[in-house]
C-alpha cells in the first residue's frame, strides 16, 4: 500500500476504495495475504478469537468451511425467493429471521437429513454443477415449519407497522417543536 | 454507508462484495458460524466484544463499524474509533485508530488452502486510511496487530513503533499523513 498508489488514486477518483476495481491493486491484495498466511488481525480485544483461530485442527476448520458453504447456498437462494415475495421496506427485517430460524433449523435432527446429506455431498466435492435456484427453493420448504412460516409473517407485519408508527411519531414530535 | 468492492477468490477470479455499516446480523454470522465450532466445544465466548463495540457505535459518534459481506455472509469486521487517538510521532496529530479487524476463517491460508476469499484484510485496512482522509486526518490511522499479523502490517508498508506494553506488548503501527 505505497503512498504513491493511493496518491494517484486520490487525485483520479477522490476515494481511495476505487482501487478495489483495480485488478492489478487486487492481485498485489492476495500475494500480500499469502505471504502471510491471512494472518491480518489487529486489536488487543481479538487477541482470544486470533488465538483460537491458528489452534483449529484440519477437521473444524472443514466443518467450518463446510458450514459457510451450505449457508451460502440457501442464503443466496432465500434472497433470490424473498424478492418474489414483494416485501417492499419488510425485507430486510424478515430477511434475518428466515436466517435464523434456517440456522436453527440445520441444528436439529429432525430435519430432512436426505436433503442435507445431499446438499453437503455437493458441497464436499465443490460441484461444478450447483444446485438450481427451484432444488434449493425445495430445500427450503422442506427446512421451514409451518411455525416458521408464521414467525417470518410476523416479522414482515411488525417490520412495517413499526414504520409507520415511527412516522406518525416524527410528525408529531414536529408539530409540537 | 453501502459501498460495492471487488475481491478475488482463492482461485483467482474476481468477486463483488458489499463494505456496509456493521448490523446485527454481521454478528450472529460472526457468533454462528465464525465461532460456531468454538461454541460447540465450550470454549469462552467473545461475542460480546463486537456485540458491545456495536452498541457503542449506535450510542457515540466517535466510534464506527464496518463488515464486508460476500454470498450473504460477512467475511470481514473492523471497528474504528475516530476522535480520542493521537499520532506515536511528537506531533501527536489526531488519528484513525482500529480497534479491531478480522477476517472470518475461511479466508485464512493458515486454515484454508486456497482461501474462499482474498482481499478483505487490505480492503478493510485501505477503507481505515479512506475514512481517515474524510475526517481530515490526512490518512493517519494507528492499530496494534495481534502475534502473527505483524507481517501483514509490515508488508502493506504501515511504519512499526515496537511492542506497546500497554497492550500486552502487542506491535504498534501506524500510517503518516499521506502526501498529495
Amino acid at each position: 500500500m505505497d503512498d504513491q498508489t493511493l496518491t494517484a488514486q486520490y487525485a483520479q477518483t477522490g476515494n481511495l476504495m476505487d482501487l478495489c476495481h483495480n485488478e492489478v491493486w487486487l492481485r498485489e491484495s492476495a500475494q500480500i495475504e499469502d505471504e502471510v498466511g491471512g494472518q491480518v488481525e489487529a486489536g488487543l480485544g481479538l487477541k482470544d478469537y486470533h488465538q483460537e483461530m491458528n489452534a483449529l485442527t484440519l477437521e473444524q476448520s472443514r466443518y467450518i468451511r463446510r458450514q459457510m458453504k451450505v449457508q451460502s447456498i440457501l442464503f443466496n437462494g432465500l434472497r433470490q425467493w424473498m424478492n418474489s415475495w414483494d416485501l417492499g421496506a419488510g425485507f430486510e427485517d424478515t430477511y434475518a429471521i428466515a436466517r435464523r430460524l434456517i440456522r436453527q433449523r440445520l441444528s436439529q435432527p429432525t430435519f430432512n437429513q436426505q436433503s442435507l446429506a445431499a446438499l453437503l455431498e455437493r458441497v464436499e466435492i465443490d460441484s461444478p454443477d450447483p444446485l438450481t435456484q427451484q432444488q434449493v427453493v425445495a430445500l427450503l420448504s422442506q427446512l421451514f415449519t409451518p411455525e416458521d412460516w408464521q414467525t417470518m409473517a410476523q416479522a414482515a407485519s411488525q417490520s412495517i407497522s413499526s414504520r409507520v408508527l415511527n412516522a406518525s411519531l416524527a410528525q408529531a414530535n414536529s408539530s409540537a417543536a | 454507508m453501502q459501498r460495492p468492492i471487488q475481491l478475488l477468490s482463492g482461485t483467482g477470479e474476481v468477486v463483488t462484495g458489499l463494505l456496509c455499516d456493521m448490523n446485527d446480523r454481521h454478528l450472529e454470522d460472526y457468533q454462528t458460524i465464525w465461532k460456531g465450532i468454538l461454541t460447540a466445544t465450550d470454549q469462552p465466548d467473545r461475542y460480546w466484544m463486537w456485540s458491545y463495540k456495536l452498541h457503542q457505535t449506535n450510542r457515540e459518534a466517535r466510534y464506527e463499524a464496518y463488515a464486508i459481506e460476500v454470498d450473504e455472509l460477512t467475511q470481514g469486521l473492523m471497528f474504528l474509533e475516530t476522535q480520542w487517538h493521537r499520532s506515536q510521532l511528537p506531533q501527536r496529530d489526531p488519528l484513525v485508530y482500529l480497534e479491531a479487524l478480522a477476517a472470518a476463517p475461511w479466508n485464512r491460508r493458515l486454515l484454508e488452502d486456497p482461501p474462499y476469499l482474498t482481499g478483505v484484510g487490505r480492503s478493510l485496512l485501505l477503507f481505515a486510511r479512506q475514512r481517515s482522509l474524510e475526517l481530515g486526518y490526512g490518512g493517519r490511522v494507528g492499530l496494534h496487530a495481534l502475534p502473527g499479523s505483524e507481517g501483514f502490517y509490515h508488508r502493506n508498508q504501515m511504519t512499526s513503533y515496537g511492542d506497546d506494553p500497554d497492550k500486552e506488548g502487542l506491535v504498534y503501527f501506524e500510517y503518516g499523513f499521506l502526501r498529495r
